[in-house]
């Protein structure tokens, strides 16, 4: 489904992904953590563009994405082209990003309709129907600023749903909550889960990790330290620096 | 010394009036001339290609870093020594817009960049192109950021416009200079003129206050009912 060759990417001198390999499947819960600065966020904004690595290959359902390899040397797709790679996988960020200015029904309806070229009826029935499963049914009118960090959240993931995406990325979607408000969008991307819809997860909730995921990444300066079950990773971690990490984690 | 000449005042009254209408208009179409354009110049300024970049640059800097009135002069006076010889009001409309354009860019690359990072980045991972995402997401964001700013410029323009009186353009300055000369009533007819700016300038800046509290006051339902 989602396969990554050998990434590397760097900021200035700074090596942030030092040569990561990956392969999700279709339906697959992936998530991965890490200690601050190990590059996950990186990682995660590889995988629809938003940065673009020195070095590597991204596959999508077998076709090699953002670029090609011609006699050796990466030629960049059209922009086009990566625009409909990228309203393919649906992103979550961390801060929500949700547009200020539009309702939070105006947020879920507005690629749809100027990306999709659906109708503003079709996309607004169906942007409904998600805000039904995201538990906002009756918050259609309401501007992000109105709404609790929680909400807003959730009316993040109904917009990336709206596009009907093949996988979901997450940046750590529970960081910037209050601990009350965690729950409410665990239990959504469980529902997603449920539904088989392929995810990679960067996360801190070790709980949700061992209930949800297919696989654990534990990432370190760059690179995927282990990969393993969540009852492995988490109960019986081979490497060091994964057993000190999570001692660390764990005990706060 | 004159004393305030109600005769005269009455008298010229309509002349002045007509000044005004010359002057509101002229600030209307500049200001309107002014925010469209001012778009694109700061888009240019920002743009990574070095050729975009620095022409815009340049008109920018060498406009903000000269006189207005320097600029009308200039339009009106020198053009036609290399054959554009244009009508006074045009010099105007185009020394304005070109001096006022300069400013307002540099209002709009302020606020287009004090829209979030995030919010391209929310818009292109959704498969918008950049053009896509600074119509629909950027740029709203971005009025309503420089709303305030453009306002206090809609305010000076209209003052401003009366330095189109050296190039001869017949807005309210220019009339009651040309009066006052003939009449001899300069307290009764400058204070008229003033009285008529202010009655226009007054309630303009009202409405540009009331435009920036509406702007600033935050993304939220407007009360119904
Ligand atoms: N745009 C950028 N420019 C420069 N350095 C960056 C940029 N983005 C991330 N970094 C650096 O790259 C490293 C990895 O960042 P990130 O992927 O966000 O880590 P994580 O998400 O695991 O906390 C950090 O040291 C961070 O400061
Ligand atoms: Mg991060």
């Amino acid at each position: 489904m989602i396969e990554l060759v050998d990434i590397h990417k760097s900021f200035g001198p700074l090596e942030v992904l030092r040569g990561v390999s990956l392969t999700v499947g279709a339906g697959e819960v992936i998530c991965i953590i890490g200690p601050s600065g190990s590059g996950k966020s990186t990682l995660l904004r590889c995988i629809n563009h938003l940065e673009h690595p020195e070095r590597g290959a991204i596959r999508i359902a077998g076709q090699s994405v953002y670029y090609d390899l011609v006699d050796g040397v990466r030629q960049p797709h059209s922009k086009q082209r990566i625009a409909e790679v990228r309203a393919k996988l649906g992103m979550v960020f961390q801060s929500f990003n949700l547009f200020p200015h539009l309702t939070a029904l105006e947020n879920i309806i507005e690629a749809p309709i100027h990306v999709r070229g659906m109708s503003r009826k079709a996309a607004s029935a169906r942007a409904l129907e998600l805000m039904r499963r995201v538990g906002l049914e009756d918050k259609a009118e309401y501007y992000p600023e109105e709404m609790s960090g929680g909400q807003q959240q959730r009316t993040a993931i109904a917009r990336a749903l709206a596009m009907d995406p093949t996988a979901m990325l997450f940046d750590e979607p529970t960081s910037a909550l209050d601990p009350e408000l965690v729950h409410e969008v665990l239990e959504v991307m469980r529902g997603l889960r449920d539904d088989g819809m392929t995810m990679i997860i960067v996360t801190h909730e070790m709980n949700f990790a061992r209930q949800v995921a297919s696989r654990i990444l534990f990432m370190d300066h760059g690179v995927i330290v282990e990969e393993d079950l969540p009852e492995r990773l988490l109960g019986s971690p081979r490497e060091p620096r994964t057993r000190a990490f999570l001692k660390n984690v764990l005990e706060r | 010394m004159d004393l305030l000449n109600l005769d005269v005042a009455r008298e010229y009254f309509g002349v002045l009036l007509l000044g005004l209408g010359v002057t509101v208009g002229l600030t209307l179409s500049v200001i309107t001339m002014s925010c469209v354009i001012a778009i694109p110049v700061a888009l240019a300024r920002m743009s990574p290609n070095r050729l975009i970049r620095m022409p815009a640059s340049a008109y920018v800097e060498v406009t903000r870093a000269t006189p207005l009135l320097l600029q009308l002069v200039y339009i009106y006076y020198v053009l036609p020594s290399f054959g554009i010889r244009l009508p006074a009001i045009a010099a105007a409309v185009i020394g304005l817009t070109f001096n006022y354009t300069a400013y307002m860019s540099e209002v709009y690359r302020g606020g287009i960049k004090a829209v979030a990072q995030g919010q391209w980045q929310a818009a292109a991972a959704l498969g918008m192109t950049d053009t896509l995402a600074f119509r629909r997401i950027i740029l709203p964001q971005a009025i309503r950021i420089v709303i305030p700013s453009l306002g206090d410029y809609f305010i000076s323009l209209f003052k401003d416009t009366a330095l189109c009186s050296v190039v001869s353009v017949q807005e309210l300055m220019f009339k009651g200079q040309i009066i006052s000369a003939r009449s001899y009533q300069y307290f009764t007819i400058y204070t008229l003129t003033g009285i008529l700016y202010f009655a226009v300038g007054y309630p303009a800046a009202l409405f540009v206050r009331w435009l920036e509290n509406i702007s600033t006051r935050g993304y939220s339902r407007r009360k119904r009912r």
